[in-house]
């Protein structure tokens, strides 16, 4: 009977402590550490073999790419020494390589590496698919040079090693050589992988011995520093909870927020509101194989139809968070087109003589959509009103997205499916141009139009080829492009210097105690 | 289980009798007005607010409880009251079609096994194989397999509790048969199929009755929760489980997005509750003497 | 008792057959989800084969049925995982949950359900009552939300969500599930309440208590020595009916409280149509309830002694 407290009770008591202490408590444990709440666990995290952003966000601190784009999507030097030389025919590219850049394992990287990554890359990235087919060999002439020799020119091919998506990523030989899942996560980054635990979080430290690429930051190129000891990606699917997490202290920076979790941070000490540079589009995707849609006179009647501002404002909320435009690329940008007949038409008496004169007899508009994703359910409703005011018989149909993914697969099941991009640097990369990808837009002028944008030999003819395909997409209606949104995200006033690029980088940012 | 059966020779207490001793016990005839206002609420939606549960006015969304909006409005600025009343359509008409559902199906594969001997051991393991995914589960992995229509969730729901229903009218036709009219019934020639219909049916009627009462109100949890995990009926529709899903990302500036549907409900399985206990302690005297 | 064994490993085999044809009629595809909304068939195509989607049913179900046997549940689609870390990993979170739920549902049941019984009749009793089919009419994942807007979002008090930062002890984990503990325990205390209740008065109106009463022995020892003690063995039983609930509130909860745990991980399964991990954590959960369910019954019989397998 002398001790006062037993063990357990003990126990008990310092649990009923920890559990009154205020939240706080368990981020200043870390202080060096950064918690960004990221919309969900990515899997598997091979930068190569996914074209999830989620990846991307995360693997961009490990593994580095060759060159990478600026805001504007101009092209620079990160692993390279420079840009390359291409010669005359536009067939061979000479790639020089910065010396004396180490791997995390210690290994410093030389040009049968990037040769080993490369040829990695050509064989599982869903990108590379665009450009292997033009590859005819890959050659290390010197430890720091790379030769690309191709069968026919492909110009998107250096901004395609730009681009941080089934991204080529340069890894150690041995590694990128290995056939099977990829095991270590061995990159040349300002970051290094530390630890996956999968849906609780992934930890990477700073790499201390990196070596930064020369410049000036500007969104993903010029120099890199990691100023935070440690970055943890943490999973949190919902975006409420993201902002919640935000406001009560326990993450310094919550990914992808919607209207309504961004709203809540309005006001809130301690924390900005932010939006990416880049914008996202949405799209309702038409079926032009079979059925319906596959009569462009009832895809330009969908056109006249569609009201982008009321379907933007259903799922974007507020005017400042959208903008209604129907170029694919945003203004500001060498691919802006002014020029976009018929988008915003907001007819429907017009789109009514339309469905008549096709004969339209009332065949449902099956437009599919997922409540997974707020703004496409959102949108895809008041698309389906828009088209029901001009007459159309619309059945929206709402299912989980993985059905969805794979039922729109079937060319007879659907006319239309709501979906986004993020903007890609090179137009080649959007699915939507793509004759497999469902749609499977495949007319002889659009092949036509982007074979001379592929093979371009200089800037202008490039930007005449493009021009050519956007007046395409207007007069032959594929798809209906719906406008742009803006990426949103909260911050704590704590993470500082924070570049709001697409995905989110955080190197160059600190973190005040 | 066995004592709700206990008085099974007689036939089920005339529905007047019934009604008689509901009505003394103070929490089932509380259970019951609740239920009948449910009831007339559900029914009589168009006539008692005057706003269709789809209208949107963004003008005035998110407006809290007024005269104009008396359980407030939501993100699209339709009426949450409108939006409760055509809810509990959804809700009664899933937990009515589950309850048929599972009480028809519960009923065959429980007579049938209490009865046929030999089917017994094959159809009781299937229903523990069944019953050992919890209901929500189970309910989940069903609807990604089915889709997402109103009655997609009847059928997976109605999946769920069948095994519930065939464990009780199981247990109650094990008792039964072995009781001297049955064994007469046999004797006397009757075929399975004859002794089931006339001699065992009308003596599993309460049990059954209880049962799915409990299954109702334990539907309308579950068909909650399958909106709230987005698994549920589509989410144009106003269910209350589709309400608080999306109220949810409201709660801090419009808690009445969540809290109204969810009263709603509670009321409502509550009622279903009481409803089913006092009907219990009704049909079954060794119950009663408890109470 | 070997029969009881028996049967359970048939209905074993019937839960692994069930697993098997719900998996594979879910429609999705796990490779599309991976790759993305950007993805062509041609990409979807390729990635189903590296990941070998493409056998035929009957061949995938009895590999299935040979790997479930030996619990050999394969890899991940989705996660750098096989299907066993991702459950060894997931478990412990869990199982204290359901542990601390169970506590809280037999902590306030039990005793409630006592004092019920015991002042049966009076304004307690009926306030008890009351109160238990209250709790029992009330979502898990909507007392989870308002707890969250409250403590959490309002308050300060308790994390909104997740579980603790790494490298934090286990007292620190244990302060992101004391509210999801509360959401799943109160509601399944009100089955407890009531059953709890029920058995007291059975017990109470026996002749031995009547003569422990006659003999002069107070209120409390007779409750406590004679009548509870017999009353245990109805509350086990009850006990393993919950368990069903508390598995299923736990799953629910979780992915309101975004908890990282066997719930949550079986709810994105589906939603990324991961069939390894929907078969094998559907095998766990409903293995698990088997196992339990045997255990209350031998811890029965060992309480019982009228009972036997």
């Amino acid at each position: 009977m002398e001790k006062l407290v037993s063990p357990e009770r003990r126990l008990l008591l310092a649990a009923a402590a920890a559990a009154v202490m205020p939240t706080r408590f368990a981020a200043a444990q870390g202080a060096h550490a950064a918690n960004i709440a990221v919309i969900g666990e990515p899997g598997v995290l091979d930068p190569m073999t996914t074209l999830a952003d989620l990846v991307n966000e995360i693997d961009q601190h490990f593994f580095e790419t060759l060159y990478a784009c600026d805001p504007s999507f101009h092209v620079a030097p990160v692993l390279a020494a420079a840009m390359p030389q291409i010669s005359e025919d536009g067939k061979r590219y000479t790639i020089p390589l910065r010396e004396n850049v180490p791997f995390h394992d210690g290994s410093v990287m030389t040009a049968d590496d990037v040769v080993a990554s490369l040829q990695r890359w050509l064989k599982l990235s869903p990108r590379a698919q665009a450009a292997a087919p033009s590859v005819e060999a890959l050659s290390a002439p010197d430890p720091h040079t790379v030769q690309i020799a191709l069968k026919q020119p492909y110009s998107p091919l250096i901004i395609l090693l730009a681009l941080f998506n089934g991204a080529s990523a340069i890894m150690p030989k041995a590694i990128a050589a290995a056939s099977g899942p990829l095991e270590k996560f061995v990159g040349t980054g300002p970051y290094r992988l530390l630890e996956h635990v999968p849906d609780r979080y992934i930890r990477v430290a700073r790499f201390d011995k990196y070596a930064s690429p020369p410049g000036k930051p500007n969104g993903f190129v010029g120099a890199r520093t990691a100023n935070v000891d440690e970055l943890r990606f943490i999973p949190v699917g919902n975006p409420t909870t993201r902002a919640d997490g935000l406001i009560s202290g326990e993450y310094h920076f919550a990914d992808v927020l919607t209207t309504e979790s961004y709203q809540q941070l309005a006001g809130k000490p301690g924390l900005q509101q932010g939006t990416m540079i880049t914008p996202g589009w949405v799209l309702l995707a038409m079926n032009t194989k079979a059925g319906l849609t596959s009569d462009l006179r009832i895809r330009q009647a969908a056109l006249a139809a569609a009201v982008p501002g009321d379907m933007l404002a259903a799922a974007f909320g507020p005017p400042s968070l959208w903008t209604a435009t129907g170029s694919i690329y945003p203004k500001g940008t060498d691919y802006f087109v002014a020029d976009t007949p018929g988008y915003d038409t907001h007819d429907p008496a017009k789109a009514r003589a339309m469905l008549k004169a096709a004969g339209y007899k009332g065949q449902p508009f099956r437009i599919f959509t997922t409540t997974q994703y707020d703004y496409m359910y959102k949108a895809a409703q008041v698309a389906g009103a828009n088209l029901q005011d001009a007459g159309f018989t619309v059945d929206v149909q709402v299912m989980d997205w993985a059905t969805l993914l794979q039922k729109r697969n079937d060319p007879t099941s659907w006319e239309a499916f709501v979906t986004s991009s993020p903007i890609m640097p090179d137009p080649t990369f959007f699915s939507i141009f793509n004759p497999n990808y469902a749609g499977w837009w495949d007319t002889p002028e659009k092949r036509a139009a982007l074979e001379n944008f592929v093979t371009a030999p200089n800037t202008e003819a490039k930007l005449a080829a493009w021009r050519r395909m956007h007046e395409l997409f207007y007069s032959q209606v594929p798809s209906l492009l719906i406008g742009y949104y803006k990426l949103l995200y909260g911050i704590s006033t704590k993470l500082q210097d924070f570049t709001p690029a697409q995905p989110p980088a955080f190197w160059n940012v600190s973190l005040a105690a | 289980m066995s004592g709700m059966i206990a008085r099974a020779p007689a036939r089920a207490a005339p529905l007047r009798e019934l009604l008689r001793r509901l009505v003394r016990r103070r929490l089932a005839l509380f259970g019951m007005l609740v239920l009948a206002g449910v009831l007339i609420a559900a029914a009589a939606a168009p006539w008692l607010v005057p706003y269709a549960p789809q209208r949107m006015d963004i003008v005035h969304r998110l407006a809290p409880p007024s005269a104009a909006h008396l359980l407030g409005s939501d993100e699209f600025g339709r009426d949450v009251l409108a939006r409760c009343m055509y809810g509990a359509r959804i809700s009664l008409t899933i937990g009515l079609l589950v309850v048929a559902l599972s009480g028809l199906a519960g009923t065959i594969v429980g007579i049938t096994a209490g009865y046929v001997r030999r089917l017994d051991g094959f159809l009781m393991r299937v229903t523990d194989a069944m019953m050992a995914f919890p209901d929500i589960l189970l309910a989940i992995a069903l609807m990604a397999a089915l889709g997402a229509s109103l009655y997609d969730v009847v059928v997976a729901l109605g999946a769920v509790y069948t095994p519930r229903v065939a464990r009780v009218v199981r247990g109650g036709t094990l008792v039964l048969r072995e009781l001297q009219f049955v064994e007469a019934a046999e004797a006397l020639g009757a075929g399975d199929w004859r002794v089931m219909r006339v001699h065992l049916l009308p003596n599993l009627l309460s049990p059954l009755l209880v049962q799915c009462t409990f299954t109702f109100a334990a539907t309308i949890l579950t068909e909650a929760g399958l909106s709230f995990l987005g698994a549920g009926v589509p989410p144009t529709s106003p269910s209350w489980g589709n309400m608080i899903a999306g109220g949810q990302q409201y709660i801090g500036r419009a808690d009445w997005l969540i809290f109204a549907p969810g009263l709603c409900m509670v009321a409502t399985v509550l009622a279903l509750q009481a409803v089913g206990d006092g009907l219990r302690d009704a049909l079954d005297p060794r119950l009663r003497r408890l109470t | 008792m070997l029969r009881r064994l028996a049967g359970m490993l048939v209905v074993m085999f019937l839960v692994a057959s069930v697993v098997f044809v719900i998996a594979h009629v879910i429609p999705g595809d796990p490779a599309a989800v991976m790759l993305g909304p950007s993805a062509t068939a041609a990409d979807v195509a390729a990635l189903r084969a590296r990941l070998g989607l493409d056998a035929s049913l009957p061949v995938q179900y009895l590999s299935f049925m040979r790997a479930a046997a030996g619990l050999r549940l394969g890899q991940s689609i989705f996660l750098d995982q096989s299907v066993t870390a991702a459950l060894a990993q997931r478990a412990p979170l869990t199982l204290q949950l359901t542990a601390i739920a169970a506590a809280i549902a037999v902590g306030l049941g039990v005793p409630v359900g006592v004092l019920a019984a015991v002042r049966r009749g009076s304004l307690l009793d009926q306030a008890a009552t009351g109160l238990a089919m209250t709790a029992a009419s009330l979502p898990s994942f909507w007392v989870g939300l308002t707890l969250i807007e409250y403590f959490a979002v309002r308050w300060h008090v308790l994390p909104v969500a997740g579980y603790g930062p790494p490298g934090a002890g286990p007292l620190a984990h244990l302060r992101y599930l004391i509210l999801p503990a509360i959401a799943v325990g109160i509601p399944n205390s009100a089955l407890i309440v009531r059953f709890t209740r029920a058995s007291m008065l059975d017990v109470l109106g026996e002749d031995y208590v009547r003569t422990a009463r006659a003999k002069g022995l107070g209120p409390g020892a007779v409750i406590m020595k004679h009548a509870f003690r017999n009353a245990r063995t109805q509350v086990l039983t009850v006990l393993g009916l919950t368990v069903a609930g508390l598995i299923g509130g736990a799953i629910v909860t979780e992915t309101v409280f975004g908890l990282p745990g066997i719930g949550n991980l079986v709810v994105s399964a589906v939603l990324r149509r991961d069939y390894p991990v929907i078969q094998g954590a559907l095998l766990v959960i409903s293995g698990a309830y088997v196992l339990i369910n045997l255990a209350v019954d031998l811890l029965y019989a060992a309480l019982d002694p009228r009972v036997r397998y």
